[in-house]
């Protein structure tokens, strides 16, 4: 079993670091001494990110639906720090739509960054990774990785489908890089808030939403990054694995 | 947060199938965490062992997880040593592989008595003495990797360890939202049932390798890193509940 590099020892490229989960597992893992490599297409809100963080951190405004952007942006942090450890693919987007409305494009986009993207960031890195002799990705799925919900058709595909991505690529890149995937129910995050504005009367959307947890409660970022940090760096075992943290959302 | 649910320093933790292999593994972790612990197995004398070599936080007491009576009373006993039991990891398991031919009702009840009803008998006493406290907690099942496929000679092993997933999402729904129940899939570990099941074989030998190479992650789990995944699940994962997660080299995901 070859050692895993602790949190402060890696070098980790995280997508969808602008917001949410990206964002608080880029602040808890620089934190926590890594180096990391942030991946959003908001170029102002990495530089500012960059600025808290410190040297450590490397802004790389990309925009992950395009695959030689991707390959462009990984190229530079593997350069940057000669090497990567993990990857955290936390780029997503999701929002409530009825089938009536769901034209082509409102698909596209979401197959487009929740699931293409996550696979172009996974390839880059993933292929590097291998070569260079080990590595991890940790892919965010979602609750609606394995169950349905109704507005949320593409959502739901391109989830259900990172699942599948990722046992895929766990088998293509074992035994030497590691894939895994974290499936979160509802988290409080800025996704979560605009979901939530996009209903007619918002608090009673919000309390319905907490209500369907069987914990009663909505997850705080920082306790999916846990998540993260366990499958990255205390499972060396665990490849291809699903890790469901829901609050019980997807048990029944 | 979940309301009432204790940091690791103040849960006092059953652990069946202590004596060895992951339940072991489990305990001397939650030692480490400042954790109290109540050991749980049928071989008295390697658990007083045990016991002693984990100090004072740890105490033995000898239980047959298949005997609800037993179980009972070893609840009462771990609760009378130690406080309330705000913690279980089930870890009590044994693999008897019998072609069907040779799998008769005895060796039936026995597998699904230990592992399946020796997983409820537990979760059941210490689950309503939580709830008669309107104390929360937190209960770690372990499955298998045969919790989500089938082998051959192993009905009896599979039918349990299936059992104990549905087991586990049916209690989690009852028990929420002060008690979380998980379940945790092992694949191949390097434990001492692993090793008398690979004796079995016609050339054991061969037969260790081929485990060893049947992972894609290219080789068999040590009971440490099962064991950091069910304190994991027990102490911090506090939005998981219900959650089936596998910790097996990659067996399921192919």
């Amino acid at each position: 079993m070859s050692a895993v590099p602790g949190v402060a020892e890696s070098r980790i490229l995280i997508t969808g670091a602008s917001s949410g989960v990206g964002m608080a597992a880029a602040r808890a893992f620089a934190a926590e001494g890594a180096h990391v490599a942030l991946i959003a297409r908001r170029e102002e809100i990495l530089d500012e990110l960059v600025t808290e963080l410190g040297d450590r951190a490397l802004a790389l405004p990309t925009d992950i639906v395009d695959p030689e952007a991707v390959a462009g942006a990984v190229a530079r942090a593997w350069g940057a720090w000669d090497g990567l450890d993990q990857v955290v693919n936390a780029a997503g987007v999701g929002m409530p739509t009825p089938l009536e409305d769901l034209d082509h494009d409102g698909w596209q986009e979401v197959i487009d960054i929740n699931l293409s993207g996550t696979f172009y960031v996974a390839r880059e890195a993933g292929l590097r990774m291998r070569d260079a002799g080990g590595g991890s990705i940790v892919n965010v799925g979602s609750e609606l990785s394995s169950i349905g919900m109704g507005m949320y058709a593409p959502y739901c595909a391109s989830k259900f489908g990172v699942i599948g991505l990722t046992k895929a690529l766990a088998a293509e890149l074992a035994p030497t890089v590691r894939v895994n995937v974290v499936c979160p129910g509802p988290i409080d995050t800025p996704m979560m808030d605009a979901e939530i504005e996009w209903f007619p009367d918002p608090v009673a959307t919000r309390a319905a939403a907490i209500e369907r947890v069987p914990l009663k409660r909505f997850a705080q970022p920082e306790e999916v990054v846990d998540a993260i940090r366990f499958l990255a760096f205390a499972a060396p075992f665990a490849t291809g694995a699903t890790l469901p943290l829901d609050g019980g959302t997807t048990m029944v | 947060m979940t309301r009432g649910e204790a940091s690791i320093d103040r849960l006092r933790v059953v652990v069946t199938g202590a004596s060895s292999g992951i339940g072991r593994a489990v305990a001397e972790r939650l030692v480490a965490r400042g954790a109290a612990v109540a050991l749980w197995a049928r071989r008295g004398d390697e658990l007083a062992a045990l016991a002693a070599e984990l100090g004072e936080t740890a105490v033995a007491i000898e239980c047959d997880v298949s005997d609800p009576g037993a179980v009972d009373a070893a609840a009462g006993e771990s609760e009378a040593r130690l406080g309330l039991i705000n913690g279980l990891v089930n870890a009590a398991g044994i693999a008897d592989p019998l072609p069907l031919a040779e799998l008769d009702a005895a060796a039936w009840r026995r597998t699904i008595g230990v592992n399946l009803s020796g997983s409820f008998f537990p979760c059941r006493a210490i689950a309503r003495r939580l709830r008669e406290e309107d104390a929360g907690g937190s209960i770690v099942n372990v499955g298998s990797e045969l919790s989500a496929m089938g082998l051959p000679s192993y009905s009896a092993y599979c039918a349990s360890k299936f059992g104990v997933v549905g087991l586990t999402k049916a209690l989690a729904d009852e028990l929420a939202p002060r008690i979380r129940v998980n379940v945790l899939c092992p694949g191949p570990v390097d434990t001492p049932m692993l090793a008398a099941e690979l004796e079995l074989a016609d050339d054991p030998r061969q037969a260790r390798e081929d485990e060893n190479g049947r992972p894609p992650i290219g080789r068999i789990g040590q009971p440490g890193e099962i064991a950091d995944a069910a304190v994991w699940l027990l102490a911090d994962a506090k939005f998981a509940t219900g959650a089936v997660v596998p910790i097996d080299g990659g067996t399921t995901a192919v």
